[in-house]
Formats: C-alpha cells, structure tokens, sequence
C-alpha cells in the first residue's frame, strides 16, 4: 500500500532542480507581458485559467436565467416574464451549462493540469489548444449575444423537430443553436484531439499506463467520447440547418424525412456527453481523494476500468431519452440492459473513493467537503437514474420535474461539486494563494443546502405531475409549495455560490501565500511552483510509481537530472516524447512553437463566417478564407525539424 | 530501461505478434462483439419491424429467417460467444501468465505492470459485455419483436 510519507523530500527536491536550472529554463521558456501576449500567448496554463474563467462567466448567466424562471415558477400564474422570453431562458440554460460551462470548465482544468501530472512542459498543440479557446468564448458570445435580439434558441436545449423546424420556429432563435454548436463543436473537438495526443506521447519517462494519475485517463476517456459523440450531434444541426434555410426534408414526415432521426442523432451524441460532463468531475475527485485520505487511490485498476467502461458503454444507452417514443419492446430492452449495467462502473468508483477513505487517514479540509457532498448527491442521482433505466418507471415520469430534479442531482451534484472542490484544492497551484477555510466552509454548507433545497421537492412536484418546460401552472395542482420550496432553495443556493466566488476573490487579494505542495499531493502538479513557471518542472521526472510525489525514486530523479541537459532541455524549446503504452524515451525531442496570433486570427475569421452565415449575408462567409491562409501560414514548415541527436534545431507549428 | 526477461528474448516475432494480438483481443474483444450485437439487434429489430416483410406464417423475416431466430442467432449468440472466448483469454492471462510473473517482478518491470493492468481492464470489460448481451438474449427469448 502506497502511503504519504511524513518527509518534507516531496517539495524539496523539485525545489532544489529549480534554483539550479530555472534561470537557464526561463530563457527558452520567457515570461511574456502585456496586451500583445494576452492575445498571443499559447501557455496551457493561461489558456486553461482563461477556460475557466469564460466557463464561470457563462455560468453566472445560465445561473441568472434559472434563477429568473424560479422566480416565475414561485407561486401559480406568474408574470415576471412572457411565454416566449421564459422559452428561450429554459432552453439557453441548458445549452450554456451543458456546452459553454461544464465541458470547458472541466477542459479548462484538463489543460491547465494534464501537462502537470504527466510532466512535461505544455499540450502537444499550444496553437490549437489557444485556437479552442478563442473559439469557445466567441461561441458564447453568439449564443448569449443572441438573447439582446430576442434571437436566443428556444426550443429545449435538445430542440426536438417538428418543434424546431421552420413552421414552429420561425426567426434566428434555431439557426442560432445550429451554428452556434457548430462553431463551437470545432473548439471542443480540437481540444480532445490535443489532450489524447498530450497523454498519449507527451507523458514523463517511465509512466507506463499503469502509472497515469485517474484524472488524466478521465480526460483521455472524455477526450475519446468527444470525438465520437460530436459527429451525430454536428451531423443533425448541420442537417436542421439545411432544413430550415434551404427547404431540404431531412426532418420532415410529410415530405419523406424523419422526425425521430433528430432524437437518435441528438441522443447518441447526449447521453455520452451526460459522462463527457461528469467523468473529468469524477477524475478531480479521485485526485482530491487520496491526498486527503494520506494514501494512495484504493483499487486503481479498477477505478481505471470503470472510467473506460463507463465512457464506451455510455454510446450504448441513448435510447433510455426515447423510451415515451414508441419504438418496438425488443429495441428498448437492449438499451434498457446496458443503461442497468453502467451503473455499475459508477458504483464501483464510489466504493474506490470510499474505500481509499475508510483504509486511509482523513483530512477533513474544505475541498474534502465538497467531494463529500458531491458523493452523496452523486448517490442520489444516481438512484434516480437506475430507476429511468427501467422502462415503465421511465414511462411514466418522461418530461416531468422528476426528470429535473434527477439531471441537477447528476450534473450539478455530480460536476459542479466536484469543480469547486477542485477550486479549491488546485487554488494555490492555480493562483499561488490559499483560501480562507471559514469561508470555504460556509460556501459549502449553504450550497449544499439551497441545492438539496431547490431540487429535491422537484422530485415530488414532478411525482405529481408537474410536467418540464411549462411557464405557468393553475394553482389547484398541489405543486405550489413544492416550487416555492425550490425557489427559496434557488435563492439559497445562489448565496452559497456568491459565497464560493467572494472567497476565492478574496483569497486572490489578500490570500496567505501558497507553498508548492501545501497539501501534501502525489501527482506531480505539485512539484512545480505556486503559480507554475512557463516551464513547468525545471527537470523532467522519471515516474517510478503512480504516486511520483511520495516516491523517493521518483523524486530523486528531479536531483539526478540537473545535470542531464536531456531532462533539462535548457537549450529548447521542447518537449520530451514517450511511448504510448509504456512511457519509453524516444528521439528526438519534440520543438514547441512560439506564441501566435494565429490561432486568434483563424477563430475570428471562422465566428465572422458563422455570423454571416447566420444572417443570411452569404457574400460574407468569403472571410473564411482569411481562416484557410491563416491555416496555411500556420501550418507552413518554417524551420528544420530537430535532428535525431536532438541537437538545436526548430519543427512543427502546431 | 530494464533488459527483457529471458522468455521474451527466446520468442520468435511472430509468437510475440499473435501474444499480442491475442492480448488485445482479451482486452477488447468483449466490448466490441457488444457492439456489435447492440446495433445488429437493434437495426435488425428497426428496419425489419419497419418493412414488415412478412413469411408464410405470417411471421416477419429477415434473409428467409423468422426475426426472432435472426436476432437471437446472429445478432445476440454469435457476439456473446465471442465475448465469452474474450471473457475466458482475458481470464487466462491473468491468472496464468502473467499474474505469475507479475509476483516476481512487481513494480520493477513497467511493461509487465501496465500489461496487467490492460488485462484487469479486458477482464471487466468482457463481464460487463457478457452480460449485457445475455440481458438482450433474454429479451429477445421474452418479447415478441414489433410491439
């Protein structure tokens, strides 16, 4: 059984590799400033900063609309909003926490931590990872910008046809969702693509796959669910589009087409995406896990085979949103089968964490009670879920506020815990700062109950009858005091995270300073500096066991290769490459590039394609070719690839 | 790195390809015949249902099959005994071949370690599969297929 160890080796020594080599690093590797580098930069750290905080504010704006619907829903009849304002606040809160929070905020943390814990010195496509970002933030920008022109989609965030077909939906509210996600599948797709190929060849010397931090297999697994859920999804928008602009009938029944087509297309990409949400929130909780239970993760391989099984078992079960339709018994039953058995891999994670807990030594500190809190909402949710795997149940309860009140439990109990307990624990290593523990404390404790406030009566509103989606209800129903339990419990909740964000502000401001481990961790994240520097680790590990930081061979090896210029690289700018499966050294080194505007350029030209595609104007969409000479120039070999002997030399732009 | 033990230097190339190979059909062979079998199944159930291209007996059919001998014969029996032979390769690695020398080398062979751990993954992996598959040739032995 791996254990802590009570040595203060763990900072120390990647410490020491630092004060000798990280003047030398700092040249190759510079700190850039000003507005210039802003625009410019391709650090991973700064773009996964950058992710997060974009996420948190669209975050804040999805929270502003639910909390507006809430306010609407408190009593019967109510008229804080109109029918068709209320349309598009339910269907823009869904798609911006599922597409423009949670996913990049949890890439936001892969791209910041992956390189760390895999030890190397940046994503194995900077350009392509600063093209993402600046492509997710204007997708943003579209879908909420919309909302001013009472053009924001409306019509569910899974925007079932003949619903939103051209008939029903007239206006640019659909053609907005379409190209909207679109635009934005092209930054979250390359995002996948670049997190697999980081893991994959970018890892430290001697971390085999047995040796991979859980939170990066989660990564790699969501990153490999994106490139397969992504295509149905873009394929049906692209299809919906070309419906609604240019008449074609790949929807329509009357004219030959399809309705439930949507319904497969969309649900094979949606129900992965449940677990593209909530599998990276479950790998920051088996990172959280095992520092503050002063041991290593329980049952690795198994914690490991439930993240892979959960991620491919998950393309087997989107028939479970379709069950109300009316497909024949037989097909039902094989979805009906897989959706029972994943369950299990998430059970089997819960026991991994519990069990670390119960055979370790707990610390029960603020991130811990949020992973705490996440285990029990998970739990619920996922009782919940079990019971919509059974046909009948699922029957009877389709499109009610039981269905609510499951998904919150999943995605926000299941996701936004876990995010905040990862706040808080990779803070210091985000901001160089530590937070304030009373009021971590007091965010956790009012979240935790405003959110078992708001959204456990949904369970019994939507026993009752309560169906989704609707702006007003009479009040003979019995669901009164049920929605105004939530909404009190809405408001409540929305304290708690006024709470979560004023302590972090705070800790930014006025925040004691972080050391580089202050918590003691095992990955290697925590042998850089609090903030990292450009460079990351000033040597390049070997990894000795899956805990490199409570290994002394592991860290010995940060000592060891302050005079290996191979570990240093002090004179490139690059990075080591590694074998797939076993983490064997390989040649020659991989040359980074430099900072770009590029990837801003290439992103801009793409939105002001899609602008114009979206208003119709199809003269403009010629500014897309700025974005096809703007690759060219990007992808053009500039320089000489680094020789074999991994002398100077310069390579690829990616 | 550490030198390869000496059973891995006396195999030929060939005998280490079709190690190899016979690994990675451990490790992923059940999941994918579930795959198989979920879209085989499903489509069949789908289109056949949606044809409605009926036998002598009033039955509908698919190749001259009635639908409920196709699902169950080629759709579900076929995946499952290729995920039970997955099921047992995977098992048999672990407990033979490599859980023996893993004793011996633990922690200091990373490519032995990691192929256990490839194993323990193919081993859950096939016994999700297994009965997943199982739990669809239940149904299709239950209900009548296009209702």
């Amino acid at each position: 059984m791996t254990v802590k160890p009570d040595t203060t080796t763990a900072a120390s020594a990647p410490r020491a590799a630092d004060d000798a080599v990280g003047e030398r690093l700092s040249e190759t590797w510079p700190e850039e400033h000003g507005l210039w580098a802003w625009f410019t930069t391709v650090d991973h750290k700064k773009i996964g900063r950058r992710y997060m905080v974009t996420a948190a504010a669209y975050f804040v704006l999805a929270g502003v609309a639910a909390l507006v619907m809430r306010t609407q829903l408190a009593g019967p009849n109510g008229d804080v909003v109109d029918p068709e304002l209320f349309d598009q606040l339910f269907s823009l809160h869904g798609t911006a926490m599922i597409f423009l929070f949670a996913t990049p905020m949890l890439f936001g943390f892969g791209n910041f931590l992956v390189p760390l814990m895999l030890g190397t010195r940046d994503m194995a496509f900077p350009r392509l990872n600063a093209f993402g970002y600046w492509v997710f933030a204007a997708a943003g920008i579209l879908m909420f910008g919309s909302l001013l022109f009472e053009a924001a989609p409306n019509a569910g965030w899974f925007a079932y046809v003949p619903l939103s077909g051209s008939d029903h939906s007239p206006g640019y509210n659909l053609d907005v969702y379409t190209l909207g996600l679109l635009f934005l599948g092209v930054s979250t797709t390359a995002g996948a693509i670049n997190f697999i190929v980081t893991a994959l060849k970018l890892r430290a010397p001697g971390m085999s796959l047995n040796r991979v931090p859980v939170f990066v297999w989660a990564i790699v697994v969501t990153s490999f669910m994106v490139i397969f859920a992504l295509p149905p999804l873009n394929v049906a928008n692209a299809m919906l589009f070309l419906d609604r602009r240019f008449g074609t009938n790949f929807f329509d029944t009357a004219e030959g087409g399809d309705a439930v087509l949507w319904q497969h297309l969309f649900w094979l990409f949606g129900h992965p995406d449940v677990y593209i949400i909530v599998l990276p929130a479950l790998g920051i909780v088996s990172a959280i896990v095992p520092t503050f239970s002063r041991r290593a993760i329980a049952a690795y391989p198994l914690i490991v085979l439930a993240t892979v099984a959960t991620g491919i078992i998950s393309f087997g079960v989107w028939v479970h949103h379709m069950f109300a339709v009316g497909l024949p018994d037989l097909s039902l039953t094989f979805f009906s089968a897989a959706s029972l058995i994943i369950t299990v891999p998430a059970g089997i994670q819960v026991f991994c964490w519990l069990g670390t807990m119960l055979m370790g030594r707990l610390v029960l500190n603020v991130a811990m009670l949020w992973v705490l809190g996440f285990i029990v909402l998970f739990v619920l949710g996922g009782v919940t879920g079990v019971m919509f795997a059974i046909v009948p149940f699922d029957q009877q309860t389709t499109d009610s506020y039981f269905v609510v009140a499951h998904f919150h439990y999943v995605l926000f109990g299941g996701a936004v815990f876990p995010i905040i307990a990862g706040l808080f624990y990779w803070w210091p290593k985000f901001t160089g700062r530590m937070t304030s523990r009373r009021g971590g404390l007091w965010s956790f404790w009012l979240t935790f109950a405003g959110f078992n406030l708001a959204f456990f009566p949904m369970h019994i509103s939507g026993l009752l009858g309560m169906p989704r989606r609707i702006y007003v209800y009479p009040g003979d129903t019995g669901w009164t005091v049920w929605n105004l339990l939530s909404t009190l419990g809405a408001y409540l909740l929305t304290v708690g995270l006024l709470v979560t964000l004023g302590t972090l502000v705070h800790s930014l401001r006025r925040g004691e300073r972080a050391t580089d481990d202050p918590w003691g961790g095992e990955t290697l994240e925590w042998a850089a500096t609090s903030p990292p520097k450009v460079y990351n680790l000033p040597v390049i590990p070997t990894a000795h066991s899956l805990t490199p930081m409570w290994d002394e061979r592991s860290l010995a090896s940060f000592t060891d290769g302050i005079a290996d210029d191979e570990r240093v690289l002090a004179h490139q700018h690059a990075v080591l490459r590694t074998s797939e499966l076993d983490g064997r050294l390989e040649h020659p080194p991989l040359e980074m590039p430099e900072d770009s505007p590029l990837p801003l350029v290439v992103a801009a030209s793409l939105f002001a394609g899609t602008l114009a595609l979206l208003l119709g104007w199809y003269e403009g969409t010629l500014v897309l070719l700025v974005a096809v000479a703007a690759l060219c120039w990007w992808l053009w070999p500039h320089r000489s690839p680094i020789p074999e002997d991994g002398a100077d030399g310069g390579g690829g732009q990616t | 790195m550490p030198a390869p033990r000496s059973s891995q230097r006396r195999l030929p190339a060939g005998a280490r390809r079709l190690g190899a190979g016979l690994m990675w059909f451990a490790v992923l062979g059940g999941i994918t015949a579930w795959a198989i079998h979920l879209v085989l199944a499903w489509g069949t159930v789908e289109l056949a249902c949606t044809r409605a291209e009926t036998g002598p007996g009033g039955e509908v059919t698919v190749l001259g099959m009635s639908l409920r001998g196709f699902v169950a014969a080629v759709a579900t029996a076929i995946p499952l005994a290729v995920a039970i032979a997955s099921l047992i390769a995977s098992w048999r690695f672990r407990s033979r071949q490599l859980a023996g020398e893993h004793r011996e080398t633990a922690g200091d062979e990373p490519r032995l370690d990691r192929a256990v751990l490839m194993v323990q993954l193919g081993l859950g992996l096939n016994v999700f599969s297994v009965l997943m598959i199982a739990f669809g040739g239940l149904a299709v032995l239950w209900f009548s297929p296009c209702t």
